[in-house]
């Protein structure tokens, strides 16, 4: 097996080619890179069966004759998840027995599979196999979730090949190794509850931050935290009063909806009584203040972050809006779009 | 001696009270069950004779049935929702509603003592049926539970003269602010356990204090948010005879009067063994606990994410005594290592993201892990959400073999070992051959079929395995359903295990309680072949998209699939987006 590595790579210089190529990829996801790598990544994959197959020693000596590399390219798309952003994975063309990177190399089985996979990955010389996780500052800034709808599609294609198509369920299914884009919901297993424990105690403690600055809000003037609340002024157009609420005792942007309502009722309604000259036109009375989310209102939330833009209500999920925000305003839904959203939405929704 | 006469001693000689005397030795409700299947008069003893009932899934029987069977009934455990409701992925309305029970006890005269619910959809009106159907109430547990308001709260407490505990557990509760404390009323003395932790709302003060002067049995008492560090220090002085103590609001000037009066009135509260809340905390004031800390038992400053490292760890210096420590990870490698030289009776410890969010941050690692597990020789139970896992230390932390629960959560959900780059099969692999008591495991981490295989071929004694991210082929779950017998309850998510895994041996589905899979590859056709064949088993799909079923077709593959087994068939009250196959 190792001289078979040997005479591998001596034979396909073009793999340690592919392996900038694949950084790139990473990096600026474009799609003709990808459909040539698909090519290579056919050639070069391994097809192991799981332990336990007599037959996987000579699939692997069947592949390793040919063109193919002991190591699937998975192999080092694998290495570069050490940055702890979930990356994708090569897709593996075989459904049943798709090369789990670490079957390749950590089959129980051999030792002289460890050792295999020691004396290539020096003789290769690829950096993220010893080096510590950070040595690969362009994975920093991949943002996997583009790159893994391309994985997916790759593999629904070479999938056709093998088995039966109409898969037509989300992507994420299909992949034999999930690709986590982002966010996932469900992960990590934890209840709502502990989802926001450090931002709102960050709030409530004076201790020093540990966290990186655009986590800590507290700092910053405009948020008031106490020990019992976040309180952020908020003011509405035409109403030269503002108010001051506590967005602790909120979990959803529902329940602030309806605390703008609470809060500034009655004090439009002043306004307009006042400003009509003191004529009450009695179906106007109280009228509810509704739709500041949604834009279908008088008025639209919006509110000035920790950078000082200023960002339409309700995209970000509650709790990070939470950290972020500054002061409120309702603003009256017709003037929107004369102002310039920090966000780049121009004219409400 | 008695083998070798003729005449043999038959138990059923003695008249039936006998019987249920010796039955009410047997309190393990496996053993009560064997008991009733021995003959048809032991049946009907053990029938007669049982008093505590508990139901692993409410589906699984209905109330009526359930009534007919066990008409002593005074003390039900019931749980509804699968576990993975917890983390969201089960949608609001899918089920779990308390009502039918209640109104079913109720209309059966039931002498209801004892209810004990997770993941049920509890709302006011059965809480108030339950306040006034059951005269000898006297307990009432709900975790993770809701639907309902302090409004029913106050149901309970107005109406339940011998309540000797109300314990909310994380539920989701509507505050109302409504004074519902005050409705104990003033002739109610016999409060034993009262925890309100979760409720968010303000709370009436002086209520409270009355009702703590007046409960002179109480024994446990948790606080929420809401009662700030005065009230604190008064209830301390009214019952100093706690056991288990859960602070509402821990944030106070230590320079203040307030903080010297705590200071005095902890020290009186000698009986104190279990400690929880700090749902807010200002640094630097936890010094005023050491007193009591060297008796702790139980301590959980897993909400506290305010404390730094040197603070908790200064704290747990303290605590030799400790047996359960739930913790953030903000107490990092290092704390943990003084958790290993200082806690040696440790058995219990989770260790919960401060940032789940940001899985490059987590503030504990491998490291942490070995040093526990490397000090604390009685460690049997795990929860630990870290950032990154090793295979070696993994086999090291094998070494300790008397885990009973292991639950690792590596926040990137498919990291492999970072330094070898190879998926964390051998380490779990060792974890399963040495702990040979595990019955409970959740995995995380890059992991391949091999992982399953181990499990399989090690793992006889799980009851609940949890599946991430994880395995390449239908093996995996294969390897998982033929080797481990006495499984109970196997949830997978993001798994590669379709049709085939699913349907291979379908008859192993009536021996554990329920599967729950989702994102797999799992079809739908394959469904519905499950539940033609299994009418033992209610297959059901919840679906979030806009699609019908007619729309579907059966080689779609299903989003989520959770199938569990029944004596009566389809329930119910499943809403729209549940298909009942």
């Amino acid at each position: 097996m190792a001289s078979g590595c040997s005479k591998n790579v001596e034979s396909r210089p073009l793999l340690l080619d592919l392996i900038p190529q694949r950084r790139e990829w990473h990096h600026v996801k474009r799609e003709d890179e990808i459909k040539d790598g698909s090519s290579e990544e056919k050639k070069l994959e391994l097809r192991l069966g799981p332990p336990g197959e007599e037959n996987w020693l000579s699939s692997i000596r069947n592949n390793t004759e040919g063109d193919e590399s002991l190591l699937s390219p998975g192999y080092f798309s694998s290495s570069m998840k050490n940055n702890g952003k979930l990356a994708h994975k090569f897709p593996c063309p075989e459904d049943n027995h798709p090369v789990g990177v670490g079957s390749v190399l950590s089959t129980p089985w051999g030792k002289n599979h460890h050792q295999q996979q020691t004396k290539t990955c020096s003789f290769l010389q690829f950096p993220s196999t010893t080096a510590p996780p950070n040595s690969l500052p362009f994975m920093a800034k991949e943002s996997s979730q583009p790159c893994s709808n391309k994985v997916v599609d790759l593999q629904d294609a070479e999938r056709k090949a093998f088995k039966p198509p109409a898969n037509t369920a989300v992507p994420l299914n299909t992949s034999h190794k999930r690709t986590a884009p982002g966010p996932v919901v469900g992960w990590p297993p934890i209840r709502s509850i502990r989802k926001n424990l450090a931002s709102s105690s960050k709030l409530s403690s004076d201790s020093p931050s540990v966290d990186p600055p655009q986590k800590v809000a507290s700092e910053k003037p405009g948020a008031e935290p106490n020990g019992k609340g976040l309180f952020v002024k908020i003011n509405m157009d035409g109403v030269p009063i503002g108010r001051k609420v506590d967005l602790k005792a909120y979990d959803s942007y529902e329940k602030l909806s309806t605390a703008v309502d609470e809060l500034f009722r009655g004090l439009l309604a002043a306004q307009r009584d006042s400003s009509a000259g003191g004529i009450v036109n009695e179906e106007d009375g109280e009228k509810a203040i509704t739709g500041v989310l949604d834009g279908s209102g008088e008025y639209t939330l919006i509110y000035e972050d920790n950078e000082g833009d200023s960002m339409l209500v309700g995209d970000v999920p509650w709790h990070m809006f939470v950290l972020t925000v500054k002061r409120l305003r309702a603003l009256k839904s017709s003037e929107l779009s004369a102002l310039c959203l920090g966000s780049g939405k121009q004219g409400g929704r | 001696m008695l083998w070798g006469s003729r005449k043999t001693i038959n138990m059923n000689y003695f008249p039936d009270e006998v019987l249920e005397h010796v039955f009410d030795f047997i309190t393990s409700h496996k053993d009560r069950n064997s008991v009733s299947l021995v003959c048809k008069s032991w049946y009907k003893i053990e029938k007669y004779s049982r008093q505590r009932v508990f139901l692993g899934n409410c589906y699984a029987i209905c109330p009526e049935r359930l009534i007919a069977r066990f008409p002593e009934l005074k003390s039900l455990t019931l749980k509804g929702k699968p576990h993975f409701a917890d983390f969201n992925l089960v949608p609001d309305d899918w089920g779990g509603f308390l009502y039918p029970w209640i109104k079913a006890m109720a209309k059966s005269r039931i002498g209801l003592e004892e209810l004990k619910l997770k993941r049920m959809v509890v709302s006011d009106e059965s809480l108030e049926l339950l306040s006034k159907s059951f005269p000898n109430f006297k307990s009432l547990v709900l975790v993770s539970c809701e639907g309902f308001t302090t409004d029913g709260l106050a149901a309970i407490a107005s109406n339940c003269r011998f309540l000797r505990e109300l314990d909310l557990q994380e539920n989701e509760v509507e505050d109302h602010r409504g004074h519902w404390l005050s409705c104990f009323p003033e002739s109610c003395t016999s409060l034993v356990s009262l925890n309100f932790a979760c409720l968010k709302g303000e709370i009436n003060l002086a209520s409270l204090e009355r009702l703590v002067a007046r409960s002179t049995n109480l024994k446990s008492l948790r606080l929420n948010r809401a009662v700030p560090f005065d009230t604190l220090q008064r209830l301390l002085i009214r019952a100093p005879q706690l056991v288990d103590l859960g602070t509402g609001s821990y944030v106070h000037d230590p320079s203040s009067e307030a903080y010297n009066k705590f200071k005095a009135a902890i020290q009186s509260c000698n009986s104190i063994r279990s400690l929880s809340g700090f749902l807010e905390v200002a640094p630097r004031c936890m010094s005023a606990i050491y007193p009591i800390c060297e008796n702790l038992t139980f301590l959980n400053l897993s909400y506290a994410a305010g404390l730094q490292s040197n603070e908790l760890t200064k704290l747990i210096q303290h605590c030799r005594k400790l047996q359960r420590l739930w913790i953030l990870d903000c107490i990092g490698d290092k704390g943990l290592g003084v958790v290993a030289s200082t806690c040696k009776e440790l058995q219990e410890l989770r260790v919960f993201p401060s940032n789940p969010f940001d899985a490059g941050n987590a503030a504990v690692t491998e490291e942490g892990l070995i040093l526990v597990s490397e000090g604390c020789p009685k460690l049997n139970s795990l929860l630990y959400f870290c950032q990154q896992m090793t295979n070696a230390a993994l086999i090291t932390v094998a070494n300790c073999t008397n885990f009973i629960r292991f639950r690792l959560c590596i926040l990137d959900p498919i990291k492999p070992d970072p330094v070898t780059n190879q998926p964390l099969d051998e380490g779990f692999g060792a974890i399963v051959r040495s702990c040979k008591g595990l019955k409970r495991l959740s995995l995380s981490g890059l992991l391949t079929d091999q992982v399953f295989y181990y499990i399989g071929m090690y793992a006889k004694k799980h009851e609940m395995l949890s599946i991430a991210f994880a395995g390449d082929s239908d093996k995996g779950m294969l390897y998982v359903l033929n080797g481990c017998k006495k499984l109970r309850k196997l949830e997978i998510r993001d798994c590669p295990f379709g049709d085939a895994a699913l349907l291979e041996d379908m008859g192993e589905y009536e021996t554990m309680r329920s599967l729950w899979m989702s994102t797999c590859d799992v079809t739908l056709g394959a469904c519905k072949m499950l539940a033609k064949k299994m009418p033992n088993l209610n297959v059901e799909i919840i679906n979030e998209s806009e699609q019908t079923e007619s729309n579907l077709d059966d080689s779609q593959k299903v989003d989520k699939m959770y199938l569990y087994r029944t004596l009566v068939g389809h329930r119910e009250d499943a809403p729209e987006f549940v298909w009942l196959l």
